[in-house]
């Protein structure tokens, strides 16, 4: 487990190749990742769309007619070995005010049960760590989160939600997330914050960056519906402190 | 500057380019049309760049009244467009008075119809794309499909009617859509390898049926189940590609199409080459496919073959007066 020896290489289709350099979740091939990815971003290959991370790949869109599959592996190759780790020392922490349980989190009861404690209690304990964003996809400003601990692991529900709002903190696994928009899912819909992730009225409409830690603060449905309302007149600022890791 | 009023959206219509490329990162999805031959073929037959935004028109067209004169293209599946009540030809450029109203049906053959306007809709361009994505709110018209009663701007660039070229493409290089059992090429993974030898040959070995739950994020399909190596349903989420056939645990394939999802968990058996993602974009509930392996070269010789097409178009076409 952990980082390859040597990086695998697939084709995903005609036009892209992905770059697989681990096999788990970890902060370590994280890091890789982020220096590999923005090492080849800012190197610009003629020919390449576009270039995307992920938890252990970097994933490279190109165009054949212009660039051979080849010429796309050898750089990748070379990239991973004159990259650096992304510098680990500085990032944002920040803090994302969640309404926990209710209607706001219809399934906070039902992982209380499953971990046989009380829903204060996972709420106690969910809102004591730090969520590394390891990247953002699926759907815009949605992050990848991952750091939930061990207690709280949750599998994904059988029956899939058929919609959860936007706004929606879920977990799954061992993992966080953060919704921008409706979605169905089949994740733990725990509670719900009035920030948008994902504002397309927006010039810069995605908030989230990857490296990002966030915390997840309590409060209460009042202070839930003055944020929303302030958000919604583009008056709110998040709280955001610069986070140095250990 | 020119327009159109819509009388009536159609079914699912809207603007589309050849998508949003570079925002991934964020979670943007890619977008764009669906059928990327026809939109190409479309802007070529106005004098447009390859790429210009189109109208995407699903299972039915719009009804449109023009509020000015304009040069056109309808290409794609075989709606039985009409100018004011008289049929008209698609794969042809065709002129359009002011006041005119044209009216696309509903698709004869093939599901999707483009239609494309001499200098393109003046629409704005969302992190370089004029795509349409109605899960995001962004692109083309409002971020949404296209509604009875809406107005949409276009760039009329052309004052000297003499210099507008009319063209018709060549019958035999039209594609035809009316074959219920389609021949679909892939390449091999990523992550096939999750599959049984016994699940891979189903796979290549069997026809799939076109499901009724198709649309632009993607095609399910109905047939025998492939069966997966033990556990092997899921994997660390990583990043996805248009054309791949991922099959979740149920053993039922889903192919991806324009707005898949950026990232994804489940084994793709196969990616379709993407010559032959028009085949579905065109594809109808009912419709059977039958996969072909073919390998990564050969896929990229298809791309190069297309890109020659397009290259040397004028070549494939009847140049009308």
């Amino acid at each position: 487990m952990g980082v390859y020896q040597e990086p695998r290489f697939l084709y995903a289709g005609d036009s892209c190749v992905f770059m697989e350099i681990g096999d788990e979740i970890s902060i370590k091939i994280h890091k890789k990742v982020k220096g590999i990815f923005n090492y080849l971003r800012e190197k610009k290959i003629t020919g390449v769309k576009e270039i995307t991370p992920a938890y252990r790949s970097i994933n490279v869109y190109y165009d054949p007619l212009k660039i051979a599959t080849k010429e796309v592996i050898s750089q990748l190759k070379k990239a991973e070995k004159v990259a650096k780790e992304a510098p680990t020392i500085t990032s944002r922490r920040i803090f994302i005010p969640t309404v926990f349980g209710a209607e706001y989190g219809p399934d906070l009861e039902d992982v209380a049960q499953q971990h046989s404690l009380k829903p204060s209690e996972v709420v106690d304990i969910f809102t004591l760590y730090d969520y590394l964003n390891y990247f953002n996809g699926f759907m815009p400003g949605k992050p990848y989160l991952g750091g939930l601990p061990k207690i709280l692991e949750t599998p994904r529900k059988k029956v899939p939600r058929f919609n959860v709002k936007g706004g929606a903190v879920v977990i799954y696994g061992r993992q966080v997330a953060l919704f921008g928009l409706p979605e169905p899912t089949g994740t733990n819909w725990i509670g719900c914050s009035p920030i948008r992730v994902y504002d397309p009225r927006k010039k810069e409409p995605v908030f989230l960056k990857m490296g990002d830690y966030l915390r997840f603060i309590p409060i209460s449905e009042d202070e839930f519906l003055r944020i929303e309302k302030k958000v919604e007149e583009q008056t709110y600022k998040i709280k955001t402190e610069i986070f140095r890791e250990k | 500057m020119g327009g159109l009023l819509f009388k009536d959206g159609g079914y699912f219509t809207t603007i589309q380019d050849l998508g949003r490329w570079g925002s991934q990162s964020q979670g943007f999805c890619i977008s764009g049309a669906m059928d990327h031959f026809a939109l190409r073929v479309a802007n070529l037959l106005v004098g447009n760049s390859l790429g210009e935004a189109c109208l995407e028109m699903t299972f039915k067209g719009a009804e449109i009244q023009f509020i000015e004169n304009n040069i056109i293209s309808v290409t794609g599946a075989d709606m039985l467009p009409e100018i004011n009540h008289t049929p008209i030809q698609q794969w042809k450029t065709i002129s359009i008075n002011s006041g005119d109203i044209l009216t696309i049906k509903s698709a004869q053959s093939g599901l999707k119809t483009y239609l494309s306007i001499k200098g393109g809709f003046d629409v704005p361009i969302v992190l370089g794309s004029k795509s349409t994505t109605p899960r995001e709110r962004i692109g083309g018209f409002k971020g949404r499909t296209i509604r009875k009663g809406d107005t949409i701007k276009t760039n009329n660039n052309f004052n000297n009617q003499m210099e507008i070229k009319y063209f018709q493409l060549k019958d035999k290089y039209i594609p035809k859509y009316d074959s219920k059992i389609k021949k679909v090429r892939v390449i091999d993974g990523p992550y096939s390898e999750n599959f049984t030898k016994k699940g891979i040959r189903t796979f290549y070995d069997s026809l799939f049926l076109v499901s009724i739950d198709i649309d632009r994020t993607g095609y399910r399909l109905e047939g025998p189940l492939i069966e997966h190596k033990i556990d092997a349903g899921r994997l660390i989420s990583g990043a996805m590609v248009t054309g791949a056939i991922q099959v979740p645990g149920s053993g039922k394939p889903i192919i991806l199409t324009a707005e898949r999802r950026t990232h994804g968990g489940y084994p793709a058996i196969g990616t379709i080459a993407t010559v032959d993602l028009p085949i579905i974009a065109q594809s109808k509930p009912g419709d059977k496919f039958k996969f072909e392996l073919i390998d990564l070269t050969k896929a990229q010789d298809l791309l190069k073959q297309e890109d020659n097409f397009f290259k040397s178009f004028y070549a494939y076409v009847e140049i009308l007066i």
